[in-house]
């Protein structure tokens, strides 16, 4: 009881600050979307969420946002895992890629667009060399599917999956995957059998971050997206900026609404991870 | 169906290495039996473990499984059963699921491989543990599941590499006494690693000793005390407390204690071996009985380790707590002929 006091008094200034921050700006972001606070024209109430929610740029920027978000995390993960996977072996090859991921990370998602930008946009580096060659590419940039915006995504993420994947299969996954072999498993059951579920924590975890990100994040998809359907942080940004003064509440609500899916993904993964906690700690230990 | 292990003229060395870890290590495990693998840590007994697993390829020789090489093949087509240091039982399995995985890998038929998870729960003594997680269990409960893992699906042969060190010496003695009630049952073939001289006498037939690379005597355990092959091994075993400088001849050995009686087969300058606790204090003269002063006396409260000087030569020996020396007291020391052993120097 008594350390157990001790140790809360000892994170409270931490928590302080994060509920002050985190908590102190949600609440005051609520407050004004729900015309609690700030410059507002309507009334308290749920009118802002009804007006950001009531035409369909809201479903399509939602659905856009679900779509950008879930490709990128799987094709992210896809290549992360593979890439991890096939590089381990060497040590060579490890330090190469682990090197190449870094230098990768610290590029803002900004210059990342624009670098994408230049080489897939219709006049891209791309596009010339297949004009060149007498292709003609579909368009890639600002296209219904946002591929430019995934490719930036995947790009950016996939390496991130490559990192913490490499450091998860420093770990003891190396000996049981030698244990399943001296007991008859082939190198494929290996890998369905105990490497992918020995990961699998691992996965879903970075899985869940780059999900989150995605979703929210804005700068990508407001340089390489279409001007509409906008993807949600578009949509709340040129809401929250908009010349009309109810505006600013719409921006608001909608990037509540965006924080509710994710912690609702966060949510999920908690829960699957919790499910799976026997294995976790196992894994971990 | 078990089989034999015949490992010929082996050679390892890891790269970069200057010294090789396994020197032309030859030995001949006869299917059904238990060999220990005994050295201390460096001696390259966990190599060899390794190459006889498939998990570490080898600079030279060959290994033989029921008479064909199996070098060139891959740890899961050895046919093996093997257990490690730690259980390394996979954490997202439960009990039952990590004893049928060599089966399940084979596609052994359900109900059968139900029926000998249960045989081989029962047989670890660990009955109704089937849907336990393997982190639910004791260190001790998860090194049984482990062996009941290695075994299920009946391997040809069975490697364990110090499967009992991390264990507490009581759970120690309990693996031990279940390892071989297992042997009993199963009748696998046994290639136990270990650097403890107690559990390799206690779980094998035949133990081999492995100093620095080199296969330094391969023996019943009796005869690896009584007629150790070198310095080194009888220095590994404990026995070289006593080792008194001479010279061999056909049924005698002359050193400064005089010319004592002895059966070896070793001839000409040589060290001679002879065991604390098999000198006895006689009480009357006669062959291979030296006179000896007696110069420290300890007590161990279960026994005496005395010190006695006898012509030059210190003698180690140890004596029942009902036998009352002290220093100064002269004594007949019998050295008995077949305790007594001569090695190279």
């Amino acid at each position: 009881m008594n350390t157990r006091r001790t140790g809360l008094l000892l994170i409270l200034p931490a928590l302080a600050a994060v509920v002050l921050l985190f908590g102190g700006g949600l609440g005051y972001g609520l407050a004004q979307s729900l015309g609690l606070a700030g410059f507002t024209d309507t009334g308290p109430g749920l009118v802002a969420y009804r007006r950001v929610t009531e035409g369909p740029a809201f479903t399509e920027g939602l659905l856009l946002s679900l779509w950008i978000s879930l490709v990128s995390t799987v094709l992210a993960v896809v290549i992360g895992v593979a890439a991890a996977l096939a590089l381990r072996r060497t040590s060579g090859g490890r330090r190469t890629a682990t090197f190449l991921a870094q230098l990768g990370l610290p590029v803002p998602h900004l210059i990342g667009a624009v670098a994408v930008g230049l080489l897939l946009a219709d006049s891209g580096l791309l596009a010339r060399a297949a004009h060149a060659a007498g292709v003609t590419l579909p368009a890639l940039v600002a296209d219904p599917y946002a591929v430019a915006v995934i490719v930036e995504y995947v790009w950016k993420e996939a390496p991130f999956v490559l990192i913490v994947v490499l450091a998860a299969l420093g770990g003891p996954v190396g000996e049981h995957e030698r244990v399943a072999a001296t007991l008859g498993a082939r190198p494929r059951q290996v890998l369905r059998h105990v490497t992918l579920p020995l990961l699998a924590p691992s996965i879903l975890a970075v899985a869940v971050l780059i999900f989150s990100f995605a979703l929210g994040a804005y700068e990508v998809p407001a340089l390489l997206g279409r001007a509409y359907p906008q993807p949600l942080p578009v949509l709340a940004y040129q809401r929250f900026t908009a010349a009309e003064l109810s505006g600013r509440a719409e921006g608001i609500a909608v990037a509540l609404l965006i924080a509710v899916i994710a912690v609702g993904a966060a949510v999920a993964y908690t829960w699957a991870s919790r499910r799976a906690a026997g294995r976790v700690t196992g894994a971990l230990r | 169906m078990t089989s034999g292990v015949s490992i010929e003229t082996l050679d390892h060395t890891y790269p970069g290495a200057t010294a090789p870890t396994l020197r032309q290590v030859t030995l001949d495990v006869p299917a059904g039996t238990r060999t220990a693998v005994l050295g201390p840590s460096g001696s390259g007994k966990s190599t060899l473990l390794s190459i006889v697993a498939g998990l570490t390829a080898p600079t030279g020789g060959d290994v033989r499984l029921a008479g064909r090489s199996v070098l060139r093949l891959p740890p899961h087509r050895r046919d093996l059963g093997v257990v490690f240091q730690r259980p390394l039982l996979f954490p997202h399995l439960t009990v039952a699921e990590n004893i049928a995985f060599g089966m399940r890998m084979r596609g052994t038929d359900r109900v059968v491989v139900r029926h000998r998870v249960a045989e081989l729960l029962d047989a670890v003594a660990l009955p109704g543990f089937t849907d336990r997680r393997s982190t639910e269990l004791s260190g001790g409960q998860q090194q049984r599941v482990a062996l009941a893992r290695a075994l299920a699906a009946r391997p040809a042969v069975l490697l364990l590499d110090e499967p009992f060190s991390a264990l507490d010496p009581q759970l120690r003695g309990d693996m031990r006494t279940l390892l071989t009630d297992l042997h009993r049952r199963e009748g696998t073939t046994t290639l136990f690693v270990t650097h403890d001289r107690d559990e390799a006498t206690d779980v094998a037939d035949h133990v081999a000793v492995l100093v620095d690379g080199d296969l330094a005597q391969h023996a019943p355990p009796a005869q690896l005390f009584r007629r150790p092959a070198s310095l080194a091994v009888a220095r590994f075993l404990g026995g070289a407390a006593n080792a008194i400088a001479g010279t061999a001849h056909p049924g005698r050995f002359d050193c400064a204690l005089g010319s004592l009686r002895l059966d070896t087969p070793h001839r000409g300058p040589g060290l001679l071996l002879v065991r604390p606790r098999a000198i006895v204090v006689a009480d009357q003269d006669g062959p291979n009985v030296v006179p000896a002063t007696v110069t420290a006396v300890t007590d161990r409260g279960t026994h005496l380790d005395v010190q006695a000087a006898s012509a030059d030569v210190i003698l180690h020996l140890t004596t029942g707590p009902a036998t009352p020396l002290r220093p100064g007291d002269e004594v007949s020391l019998w050295l008995p002929p077949t305790q007594l052993s001569v090695v190279g120097r």
